[in-house]
């Protein structure tokens, strides 16, 4: 036995012994509703056999109901024991043989009997010409029912300008978001189908789906800013608050009522102090209909028009007087 | 015969089939496929690349899984600020 054998070997083992035995759920036999079928069938018969249709149709109507409480733990039981069956037991053959296609699948495996760790190596990762470098993918045996069981490690780490954590569309520090191959990955996990598990995981890494991704590969060098077109990284980038868009430092505006940040699409020129301000903040006067920030603003109208207002007040007191006089 | 089928294009589940003698790769793969595309699909019979036209034997445990696996399609986590 080779040396590498021997450390498979030995990995199959630790794996192996891990192994919790899956049975099929305790089974309880419908005795009594069974005992009642029987009695019904009796009753049926010699209701049939003294000519008695009526009674002989309230028994059926009554085995009717008391047949499918036989039947339904029979089926339940049926289901839950053929999944066990065809998931059938790992052995320690079973298992070697998984690391020992792992090698032919895959350039580099090792296995680390200290860290209980398998890990296999991808070729460079290319999606849409980009290169994104080699991928470890680590699996930790001691962890295979829990969710962080794996990482994704870039070897040639080329991470997005805007997040480094990002090193492919689809991993974020070192976490992998499988996707349409979460379900497979599980299944593979607890069936212990460990070539399985690498394959799928090595796919999901050369497929780029460019809808979800953690940083789309456009934008991988930097996010474009949709106001003056430049690229900048997360660091100088804002998120614009009316409409989810981010833009560079440049082109970001601080309303000066909430203190958040805008696009130039989502923020205006308060008409009178002439600060930028939000549409949340930003209101019509209601006099002349400008826009204005809060500060600007007095019983609800702007300077001008509140202060032509008070000009105005004293004629507005004469009217009733006036009115009186006619 | 009987082989153990592993679809992973989908859920994933391990299953048991009965097989014609003489089949091979190439026709098991086309009747458990929807739209069999081989190109589209990575094929392993007992963990191992084969031809098409191999024939499949009693015990076998033959694997398909797609070239293309999308990731993060449920959950998309945006990078934001």
């Amino acid at each position: 036995m080779s040396r590498r054998t021997t450390v498979f070997h030995r990995a199959a083992v630790a794996i192996h012994s891990l192994l919790r035995p899956e049975f099929p759920p305790e089974l309880s036999l419908p005795t009594a509703s069974w005992a009642e079928c029987q009695r019904l069938t009796r009753l049926i018969e010699k209701a049939r056999h003294r000519r008695l249709p009526a009674a002989a149709r309230r028994m059926e109507a009554a085995l009717a109901v008391v047949i499918p409480r036989v039947m339904s733990p029979l089926h339940d039981y049926e289901r839950a024991a053929a999944k066990t069956r065809n998931r059938g037991t790992s052995t320690i053959h079973d298992i070697l043989a998984e690391l020992t296609a792992l090698d032919s699948e895959f350039d580099e495996v090792s296995v680390s009997m200290e860290r209980h760790c398998i890990t296999v190596t991808t070729d460079a990762v290319v999606l849409e010409g980009l290169d994104l470098g080699r991928f470890a993918i680590v699996l930790n045996w001691h962890r295979l029912h829990e969710r962080g069981a794996y990482e994704v490690d870039a070897l040639d780490a080329s991470p997005a300008a805007a997040s480094e954590d990002t090193t492919h569309p689809h991993v974020q520090s070192n976490s992998l978001c499988e996707g349409e191959g979460k379900a497979a990955i599980r299944q593979a996990l607890c069936d212990r189908r460990l070539f399985d598990f690498f394959v799928l995981v090595r796919q999901i890494l050369q497929t780029y789906n460019a809808s979800s991704a953690y940083v789309s590969l456009d934008d991988w060098f930097g996010i474009s800013c949709p106001d003056c077109g430049a690229t900048t990284s997360e660091d100088d980038s804002y998120h614009c608050e009316g409409c989810s868009t981010t833009t560079c430092g440049g082109c970001s505006n601080r309303c000066r009522d909430c203190d958040d940040y805008f696009c130039s699409d989502c923020i205006r020129t308060c008409t009178g102090c002439e600060d930028d301000t939000c549409s949340s903040c930003r209101s019509a006067c209601v006099e002349c209909g400008d826009g204005f920030c809060k500060g600007c603003l007095t019983d609800e109208c702007c300077p001008l028009c509140h202060e032509n207002k008070e000009e105005e007040s004293p004629t507005e007191i004469d009217i009733p007087s006036a009115t009186a006089s006619i | 015969m009987r082989l153990l089928c592993i679809n992973n294009d989908g859920a994933g589940f391990a299953d048991y089939v009965d097989v014609t003698e003489g089949t091979t790769v190439r026709q098991f793969f086309e009747g458990h496929i929807t739209h069999p595309n081989p190109s589209n699909y990575l094929i392993r019979v007992n963990r191992q690349p084969v031809a098409h036209d191999q024939v499949l034997v009693d015990g076998d445990r033959i694997s398909i899984t797609p070239t293309k696996i999308e990731g993060a399609h449920e959950a998309a986590i945006k990078v934001q600020r």
